[in-house]
């Protein structure tokens, strides 16, 4: 097996799955996140170690997954979710065949393209973001970021100055996605150093209690 | 899980039945939700490891670096509050206390609530280091950290210069070869070396004067090494002398950091790191901030093995290197650049938090067969799985308090409903969730009620931890000079509570601390008021005559800190002035002696303050937090009458006499034995409950003998002891068995 395949190929994955449904089930961890996963999502090293015998392409198969994700090529009837940090794969069939479950899981579980559902993802799915949103997030909290000195502490206003042309639904479902991988952080204001002017404080994001102004790349 | 759900159980036998009770009797009585901050690095009552592991691993890897290259290291520990910056402290803590081999990982030293001036900034440092050094406890000072620190390292100089054994007749031998070998200030080296020595030579002889004055020695060493005056007498016992034409000896500012400096290379020789950390940094003043942070980067600069951690909250500390009150350089020693940045948690951490305290809860009970099959059920439980997913769902990230408090929140309303609707029917519904999850609207009433009710809480709480962590207070003149001036300061231009004080003036050098002005019945009075927190004699004798001799003044007012710095015995020319002063007659003079408790209040009274200012301070009606902020506590101080009931500052705020006040005492050993039975093989209890046990199990006890102490000094004992763990929180001290 070449273990610089396109992770684009779906009967590579596909049969990768299958075998590692085979091999190498999940133990459920009693009381964990990891528990509440379906026993049909693998991590890419199970997946690595259920289709390919060399540990050096193992390496090399498991680069290759983690690229197709960053780069969106990951062949459609497959889908992630972070769990506890790290993704986890699945095929898209086995989600609906496991929807009921699905009500159930954990609040940590992040989402990836495809999602079960949660009710914390369904802002992020009933907005359609544009599938640049990232690219071009990152791109807005790099210059903030720059301007004020490198701190890695960006307040949510000029960021949704920069990204003026997004709506505030679809500016904060896409954040709320970044979020959700993990890429990115809020923390609210705590008042005695720094006062907010009014227009700072309306470009927050509300959590439970929290009013959350700044970003921070994680 | 400790809890064996395998375990097969046909049925609930008597024993069984007997753990079920005692768990709802337990779910009634305690909360294991209550703790949610950290006040000292020893509270560590539950961890969840996972949970910032990655900054616990740097800090780690530093502190462990630092001893390894041989250099000093700076962290910046940077979040927002509550995300828990304290908590990863205390880990830290923890595990520098853990053994390896012999001794300890790493020397490790806590600080927060700096109220030093910028000026005196590096002393203060040197007291409050040695202070926890040592831990205030002289009457065991073979047991403190410092002596082990000399201890251990004088065996592995002896072990390296070939001596199998330490004794009287080589022990001068191997300290000087361990002096030589590590350079530095010989001075120093050697009153470190007469506390060492001294120590050694009172555990070999029985009780006595001899032992006595072994350990008074051992005592004024203490004192020269925090940069305490000695006079003539004191130093000459420890090999020091004084200059002539002077009166006393002190550390030279040139030696502070030595002092320090030599701490860490005897620590380094059993290759341990010093870790040095500051906590809550962004309550300091700037010029406080800065010079805190000039004199940790020389620190830096010159240790052989000394991580120094800076910690706040995260705007403030970048607002402050923007605008350069952190200087440029020390931004670079503390590498400003990689933060170690504590954020909010997913909800899954959120969750393990839970588990976790649920878990030691639960332990007691796994007896219980419905405690086990509802554990079985749900890992939440009593809390329950559906009542977490149900709350604030919308929430990506969280701070690890706010998980806590929902949680203490749930845990008040099972207490509720347990006691409305009994065991049985609880167990059949307990699943069953009543929280209202809109955000509750106070009224005014409402707010001002919860907001006084917290901050006296708040005040005990702060309160109970210095009672049982004493070296978090130095007996200092400084911090009392602070303490009085910024308290009196909040009572200037309020003419809605009457105060009479009109204005607060430090003033120090060759004029007396403090002038306080008041205007009373009309007139305008000049109080004029000393602090002397030392035992030198000449240092005392000094500052009568300056009080005395104060110009204009129609009241002076001496204070003293009774309990650990009694003013007596003074010298024949102190003695001359107290009698002058007094002479004076009682309208003119006055003598404030402190025990230590109302010390603690005033240090409580500004903590508390502090603790606003940081966003720490939270009201959480219905589970939701909100912050109280700083002048609504001082409103609440207002309100409650609290600066008029402090001894030392009602002298300026009425005319009104103090009214009477007394506290409940019990008998040492009956009570410090009822503690240890009621927390044997049972969950955390607080100390309100065993009081509230104690006082309805004994009711005639009498509390006026010598051998009654205060319930938190037995408390204070068993923990020093290792027998229990006590955590302040709120109101009460949450205990538990070691």
């Amino acid at each position: 097996m070449r273990a610089d395949l396109a992770c684009s190929d779906a009967v590579i994955m596909t049969k990768a799955i299958a075998l590692a449904k085979q091999e190498r089930p999940p133990k459920p961890k009693r009381g964990s996140a990891i528990a509440r996963v379906p026993s049909n999502a693998f991590t890419a090293k199970d997946l690595a170690v259920a289709i390919i015998i060399d540990k050096s392409d193992q390496s090399r198969f498991i680069e290759a997954i983690e690229l197709a994700v960053e780069r969106r090529q990951l062949c459609e009837s497959i889908s992630w979710l972070s769990v506890a940090g790290q993704r986890v794969y699945f095929l898209r069939e086995d989600i609906s065949a496991s929807d009921g479950e699905s009500n159930h899981s954990p609040a940590g579980a992040t989402a990836g393209e495809a999602v079960p559902k949660t009710d914390a993802l369904h802002a992020t799915r009933s907005t359609r973001l544009p599938s640049d949103f990232a690219a071009a997030f990152n791109t807005a909290f790099e210059k903030a970021n720059l301007a004020n000195g490198g701190l890695n502490f960006v307040k949510l206003s000029s960021l949704r100055d920069s990204l003026a042309h997004l709506s505030r639904d679809v500016f904060d479902a896409g954040l709320r996605d970044l979020r959700l991988r993990k890429l990115y952080s809020l923390e609210s204001s705590d008042g005695a150093s720094v006062r907010l002017t009014a227009e700072e404080r309306a470009a927050g994001i509300k959590e439970g209690s929290s009013l959350f102004v700044y970003v921070s790349r994680r | 899980m400790a809890i064996d759900t395998e375990r097969p159980s046909t049925a609930d036998t008597s024993h069984g039945a007997k753990h079920t009770a005692g768990f709802f009797e337990a779910v009634l009585m305690s909360n294991p939700f209550l703790v949610n901050r950290i006040n000292d690095p020893s509270q560590l009552l539950s961890d969840v490891e996972p949970i910032h592991a990655d900054e616990f691993l740097r800090l780690v890897s530093l502190a462990q670096q630092s001893c390894s290259l041989g250099r000093g290291f700076g962290a910046l520990l940077l979040g927002g509050a509550g995300t828990g910056k304290s908590h990863l402290l205390a880990r830290l803590a923890s595990w520098a206390s853990s053994k390896c081999g012999r001794f300890d990982k790493a020397c490790f030293v806590f600080l927060h609530s700096i109220h030093a001036s910028a000026i005196g900034m590096s002393r203060y440092l040197l007291k409050s280091f040695m202070s926890r050094l040592v831990e205030d406890r002289l009457d065991r000072l073979h047991q403190t950290m410092l002596f082990r620190i000399v201890d251990a390292a004088m065996d592995a100089a002896a072990t390296a210069e070939g001596i199998q054994f330490l004794n009287k007749e080589n022990r001068e031998a191997v300290y000087k070869a361990l002096s030589t070998r590590l350079g530095g200030d010989s001075d120093v080296f050697a009153v470190v070396f007469r506390f060492f020595c001294s120590i050694e030579w009172a555990s070999a002889i029985p009780e006595g004067p001899a032992r006595r004055r072994h350990l008074e020695n051992a005592a004024i060493a203490i004192r020269w090494l925090k940069g305490d005056l000695l006079d003539a007498e004191d130093a000459r016992r420890i090999g020091r002398l004084v200059l002539p034409g002077h009166d006393t000896t002190q550390l030279s500012e040139d030696q502070i950091e030595t002092v320090l400096l030599v701490v860490a290379r005897l620590a380094r020789v059993i290759k341990r790191p010093v870790i040095l950390c500051v906590d809550q940094v962004d309550n300091m003043r700037s010029d406080q901030f800065t010079s805190l942070c000039q004199t940790l980067q020389s620190l830096i600069d010159n240790s052989t093995n000394t991580l120094v951690v800076v910690s706040g909250v995260r705007e403030t500390i970048l607002q402050r290197i923007q605008d350069r009150t952190l200087p440029e350089a020390f931004a670079d020693r503390v590498d400003a650049a990689r933060p170690i940045d504590v954020r909010r948690i997913d909800r899954d951490a959120g969750r393990q938090i839970l588990q976790d305290r649920l878990h030691q809860f639960l332990v007691p009970f796994e007896d219980s067969l419905d405690v086990k099959n509802c554990f079985a059920s749900d890992a939440l439980f009593p809390l329950g799985t559906a009542w977490f997913d149900g709350t604030q769902a919308d929430a990506v990230e969280v701070r690890p308090r706010d998980v806590i408090t929902w949680a203490n929140t749930r845990w008040c309303e099972i207490q509720t409903r347990l006691k409305a609707e009994g065991p049985s029917n609880w167990l059949a519904t307990w699943e069953k969730t009543s929280l209202d999850r809109t955000i509750p609207r106070l009224t005014k009433a409402e707010l001002i009620a919860a907001i006084d009710a917290k901050v006296a809480e708040k005040l005990e709480e702060s309160l109970n931890n210095y009672r049982l962590n004493r070296s978090q207070l130095q007996a200092n003149a400084g911090d009392l000079i602070f303490l009085t001036k910024s308290l009196l300061e909040q009572c200037l231009n309020r003419p809605e509570h009457g105060y009479t004080v009109t204005d607060v003036q430090e003033r120090g050098g060759r004029e007396i601390d403090l002038r306080v002005l008041e205007s009373a019945k009309g007139r305008s009075v000049q109080n004029d008021v000393q602090f002397i927190v030392t035992r030198n004699k000449a240092s005392a004798a000094h500052q009568l005559r300056k009080l005395r001799d104060s110009k204009g003044a129609d009241r002076r007012i001496l204070v003293t800190e009774e309990e650990r710095e009694p003013l007596r015995p003074l010298g024949a020319e102190g003695q001359q002035r107290y009698r002058e002063l007094q002479a004076l007659g009682n309208d003119v003079f006055t003598h404030v002696c402190m025990d230590f408790d109302q010390f603690a209040m005033l240090a409580s009274m500004a903590r508390v303050i502090e603790l606003a200012r940081d966003m720490d301070l939270e009201i959480a009606p219905r589970g939701f937090p909100r912050p109280v902020d700083e002048s609504q506590v001082i409103d609440s101080y207002h309100r409650q009458n609290r600066f008029r009931s402090m001894p030392l500052l009602r002298l300026f705020l009425t005319e009104e006499p103090a009214p009477e006040m007394t506290a409940r005492k019990f008998p040492r050993a009956q009570f410090r034995e009822f503690v240890l039975q009621e927390l044997a093989f049972a969950p955390p209890k607080g100390l309100l409950q065993l009081i509230a046990i104690f006082e309805a199990r004994f009711p005639n006890i009498e509390s006026n003998s010598n051998d009654c102490y205060l319930p938190q000094s037995v408390v204070r004992e068993l923990r020093d002891e290792g027998r229990i763990k006590a955590t302040p929180c709120d109101n009460d001290i949450i205990l538990q068995s070691a």
